[in-house]
């Protein structure tokens, strides 16, 4: 794994949201990723959701984070520069059915679909 | 004439009049004096050049102007009172502080027992929301905001919407600053929040010298901290020691610039060139021989009570250091340490290695044994103590109290702050969380005695002696005067205040 991964979340940051994020970093971190690229999609761009991602933040003291912010419309644009890229891409979502259609969309475009 | 502007509010933009300690007021609010005469005390406007470049800027600030200077913007470090014409032409807006909405101790304690905000937030509001500011925004100003106190921005929100800030930047910047420079001059797309992690902090060679002066001369010889107390930050970043070339530069360009006299910063300067908590003693006396063959007087940013202590008893170091320093130009000089708590219990759970290397069970002792030390040696030190702690008890906080009392021989002032979550704590919600109760009141009042046992002592035989400070003086015999007659009834109106608060 190199040292440098994109960490997709969609949609609100609920409780699930929030979990699914701490324990996906927990695990990159232990497999030795120094940096995040933390992308956060939202229906409307809006500094509400940092609210949600604060305990998040203010709980990593050693991980190198970029927290980017992009409207939900821009989602298969944005994954598929990220993965043509080369960039190893992990989606998290709170939200159901959205997290299962953006699982099948990165796992397509993963496979050059 | 710039693309790239640095600046902050008038309360970081100051030199305290060549008095670092007269900040501390710029994080209350104006008591028992005007604002504009308490701004006055404690930020006087700073000297310009005829373009509006500050004379002395946050030493911070300056190594972020140097960093971006080296890679070839047109940058400059403005004062706030003469941004607006820059603000007509600039793509680029950096701001910095130190405490960007009074959260952090002492302005929040100011803030919860006067029930009145502090003039560091309103100034950094008024910066914010000047038409200037407002208008080059709507033009397409990008605003980058960092410094010690980024963090603030993600438990206010709504104001970094509201006042259009486009990144917020926590860390050290030296290696990330450009690039987001860059990125926002070609209207790249700028990520929201950055966090410099542990990899990402520049090395030794990584880290520019100043171009320009810096606040009272301030230079950093050490960054990081080898002690991972519980409550800190700094501790998480590797300890690097600045090179002798690299603080000699630093020393000339504040002299070039007429800056004369300087403070040492460091998170503990007794461990200068220390790879651990013993410190060294030919790297510290060669230290202070260098900057005292450039600066008129000195003083320390930060020392550690044990560094103090262990200097002394095993190497006479800072009699060694006081025959260094005190000569014509000064009698004394000051630092910052920190006590945070009088319980060894306490000290054992949050700051094991604080004592080191001594047992923690020894810290009152040692604290005790550092204030005798340094008051024989004419170093005044403003102590903190930290309550609130997580895990704290009622016992820990009266092993405070008791500790005060043995410290009241020595000339101090000692200030009571209440818990802020950094560190591995930092997730902590204190808002909600501190509760102050009894054992605490006790502890802020002794503290209270404390002060104005030793303010007139300090303030006329050191802090403020002769003529060219007699307004200042005067200024603050009046708002020691009024304090006390605030205080006079300290008592009945903390009972008052228990009842409402049993009440509630």
């Amino acid at each position: 794994m190199s040292d440098e991964v994109e960490l997709v979340i969609i949609g609100k940051v609920t409780d699930n949201a929030r979990r699914a994020l701490f324990e996906s970093f927990s695990a990159l971190r232990s497999k030795g990723v120094k940096k995040i690229n933390l992308r956060a999609f939202m229906q409307r761009a809006s500094l509400e959701y940092i609210e949600g991602l604060r305990e998040f933040l203010l709980a990593n003291m050693v991980t190198s984070i970029r927290l980017y912010e992009h409207d939900l419309s821009e989602l298969r644009d944005v994954l598929e520069r990220l993965v043509k890229g080369g960039k190893e891409v992990f989606a998290i979502s709170g939200e159901e059915p959205l997290r299962s259609q953006v699982l099948d969309l990165l796992n397509s475009l993963k496979s050059g679909g | 004439m710039f693309d790239v502007i640095l600046t902050t509010d008038r309360t970081m933009m100051t030199n305290h009049h060549g008095k670092e300690f007269l900040g501390f007021m710029a994080t209350g609010p104006a008591l028992g004096l005007p604002e504009p005469i308490w701004l006055w005390v404690c930020a006087p406007k700073m000297k310009t050049d005829d373009v509006g470049r500050a004379w002395q800027a946050p030493y911070g600030m300056r190594k972020i102007e140097a960093v971006l200077m080296d890679a070839g913007f047109k940058v400059a470090t403005i004062d706030p009172d003469r941004l607006d014409k820059h603000l007509r032409r600039a793509k680029v807006l950096l701001l910095s502080h130190h405490d960007y909405f009074a959260l952090c101790p002492p302005s929040s304690e100011w803030w919860s027992v006067t029930k009145k905000e502090p003039v560091n937030a309103k100034s950094f509001r008024r910066l914010m929301e000047r038409p200037a500011l407002r208008e080059a925004k709507r033009r397409g100003l990008k605003i980058i905001a960092g410094g010690p106190a980024a963090w603030q921005w993600l438990w206010k929100v709504d104001k970094w919407l509201e006042w259009g800030v486009d990144t917020v930047v926590d860390g050290e910047a030296e290696k990330v600053v450009a690039d987001l420079v860059s990125k926002a001059l070609n209207d790249e797309p700028l990520p929201r929040y950055v966090y410099v992690g542990v990899d990402e902090v520049p090395r030794l060679e990584e880290i520019p010298t100043i171009k320009h002066a810096s606040v009272n001369g301030l230079i950093e010889v050490t960054r990081g901290c080898p002690r991972n107390c519980k409550f800190c930050s700094v501790t998480l970043r590797p300890l690097r020691h600045y090179t002798f070339d690299m603080i000699e530069r630093e020393l000339k360009v504040n002299v070039s610039e007429g800056v004369t006299d300087g403070i040492i910063h460091s998170e503990d300067v007794l461990l200068y060139g220390s790879r651990g908590v013993e410190p060294e003693p030919d790297a510290v006396i060669k230290l202070h021989k260098l900057v005292k063959s450039y600066y008129k007087k000195i003083s320390w940013s930060h020392a550690s009570l044990s560094a103090i202590k262990r200097a002394e008893e095993r190497h006479k170091l800072v009699s060694k250091v006081r025959e260094m320093i005190c000569d014509d130009n000064q009698d004394y000089w000051g630092v910052e340490v920190g006590i945070e708590t009088g319980s060894v219990n306490l000290a054992k759970k949050i700051m094991p290695a604080k004592s080191a290397p001594y047992p923690a069970e020894m810290w009152p002792q040692v604290v005790e044994d550092a204030f005798a030390i340094m008051h024989e040696n004419h170093i005044i030190p403003a102590a903190t103590l930290i309550l609130g702690l997580p895990e704290e008890t009622e016992d820990d906080v009266m092993k405070t109290a008791e500790l005060l009392d043995r410290l009241k021989p020595y000339r101090s002032l000692i200030v009571p702050m209440f818990f802020v979550p950094m560190g591995y704590f930092k997730t902590h919600d204190w808002f909600t969380r501190v509760k102050i109760r009894d054992e605490h009141i006790e502890v802020m009042k002794r503290c209270l005695d404390h002060a104005l046992y030793w303010t007139n002592d300090i303030k006329n035989k050191f802090y403020l002696k002769g003529p060219s400070r007699a307004p200042l003086r005067w200024m603050l015999k009046l708002f020691l005067a009024y304090v006390r007659w605030r205080t006079g009834n300290i008592d009945k109106k903390i009972e008052e205040w228990k009842a409402r608060r049993d009440d509630s």
